[in-house]
């Protein structure tokens, strides 16, 4: 009689500590999941104002051509600039694919310094300052910027706290169990050179 | 120029300000006490009236530190507007630095977007401010933003003082409507209506007792900055 009893109570014991374990396991999953889709849409957001610039640069090129249209080197960098920006890779494998994300924001960090060249070259045209088209193009791009900025800014964020849950024990447990489901995101580095700002003149 | 805002914590990043209390604060004596007091019972009507939440906040400087950065850090800790609709502006202006940030929440952007933001920076509030009118200035830039929300037209100079009697006027007109209504089906009630009305000093002022309290709205950079 007493052996039996003694089975039983290991058995529920034993039993009790999976239920735990899995019941934690389940959880930890769950904050995963969690944090990757903040990342993820916090990535969403990232593309959606590099689209917006994007979406901006055909109006801009027509009005400086017709002003500018000594200009043509300037203003051919930044429609290959863009094209270039249309071909590389995007889409949530970006976040952690580390030469996919290189790639893409290579491309995109071309695409503003062409298009802070020509906003530079566009300064010297007079006529040109004085449209208001001009000007509302050159207050959307500057808004754009400063979106991306900090879209970026939300999506490290949101990367770190995943990275670092992902990393911490004993997340890094459950993360192990999944693969490449979890796979670790990667970051926006800053621009050498970017912890001063340039100081911008009206 | 596009501003490149810094990526990497920059060493000289600006605090931000303590959440302001009430609609129109000036830490830096911009406005006259009169007109601070009476643009910010007309940004408390529209906020109540409306619900979107336009919130001015005059400082004096930032040391050097970038402007659009501290700006949408601000926003951001002050969550102006609701949460869910993200339907706030701030419109913040460093009179040491002649600095001018207007940050709008990602649900009026549609409303008020980029070029408009930069347009009302430019030529409504920039020009009187350098003429030495900065009563008028700041109060022409709030009725541009609310006209531009509402989708009015506004023009660089116009300002209209009637904005905050129609939001009134209006209240008091659907009142009347109600009283009407009640009166036709019984009169006793009705009478009983307008004397608590009358009794409770009016409705359509909503009393001056509530300060601002953030809603919990978001922002993600929309707006324009500028200068005079």
């Amino acid at each position: 009689m007493q052996t039996i009893s003694r089975t039983g109570t290991v058995t529920i014991a034993v039993v009790a500590v999976l239920v735990l374990i899995g019941g934690s396991c389940a959880f930890t999953y769950n904050k995963l999941v969690r944090l990757d889709q903040n990342a993820q849409a916090q990535w969403a957001q990232v593309e959606n104002a590099y689209q917006r610039r994007a979406d901006l640069i055909p109006n801009l090129v027509e009005t400086v051509k017709g002003a500018a249209a000594f200009e043509r080197d300037t203003i051919i960098a930044v429609t290959e600039a863009r094209s270039r920006v249309g071909q590389v890779p995007t889409g949530r494998e970006v976040t952690t694919n580390p030469e996919a994300f290189q790639q893409q924001q290579q491309a995109q960090d071309q695409l503003g310094g062409a298009l802070s060249r020509l906003l530079v070259v566009a300064e010297r045209y007079p006529e040109l300052k004085a449209t208001q088209n001009f000007r509302d193009l050159q207050a959307q791009l500057e808004g754009t910027e400063n979106r991306i900025a900090v879209e970026r800014m939300r999506y490290n964020d949101a990367a770190r706290e995943f990275d670092t849950a992902r990393a911490s024990f004993p997340t890094s447990i459950v993360a192990g169990l999944f693969g490449g489901r979890f796979a670790a995101k990667q970051y926006f580095a800053a621009k050498p050179g970017s912890a001063e700002p340039p100081k911008v003149k009206f | 120029m596009l501003a490149a805002v810094a990526l990497a914590a920059a060493a000289a990043s600006a605090a931000v300000p303590p959440a302001p209390t009430r609609w129109v604060e000036d830490h830096a004596g911009l406005l006259s006490p009169a007109a601070r007091d009476a643009l910010d019972g007309k940004l408390e009507a529209y906020g109540h009236a409306t619900g979107h939440q336009v919130v001015v906040w005059i400082g004096r400087t930032l040391d050097g530190a970038p402007l659009a950065d501290w700006a949408v850090r601000t926003f951001a800790a002050w969550k102006i507007g609701r949460k869910g609709s993200d339907d706030g502006i701030a419109i913040f202006i460093l009179a040491d630095d002649r600095a001018i940030d207007i940050e709008v929440g990602y649900g009026l952007e549609d409303k008020v977007p980029d070029a408009i933001a930069s347009r009302i920076i430019r030529e409504v509030m920039a020009p009187r401010l350098r003429a030495g009118d900065r009563d008028g200035a700041v109060a022409a830039g709030v009725d541009a933003v609310l006209a531009a929300i509402e989708g009015h037209p506004w023009t660089a100079g116009a300002s209209s003082a009637s904005e905050t009697r129609r939001w009134e006027g209006l209240g008091f007109a659907v009142l009347a409507v109600i009283v009407l209504i009640v009166f036709l089906v019984n009169p006793r009630l009705a009478l009983w209506l307008i004397a608590m009305t009358i009794g409770r000093g009016g409705i359509g002022g909503g009393g001056g007792g509530g300060g601002f309290g953030g809603g919990g709205g978001r922002s993600g950079g929309g707006g324009a900055r500028g200068g005079w």
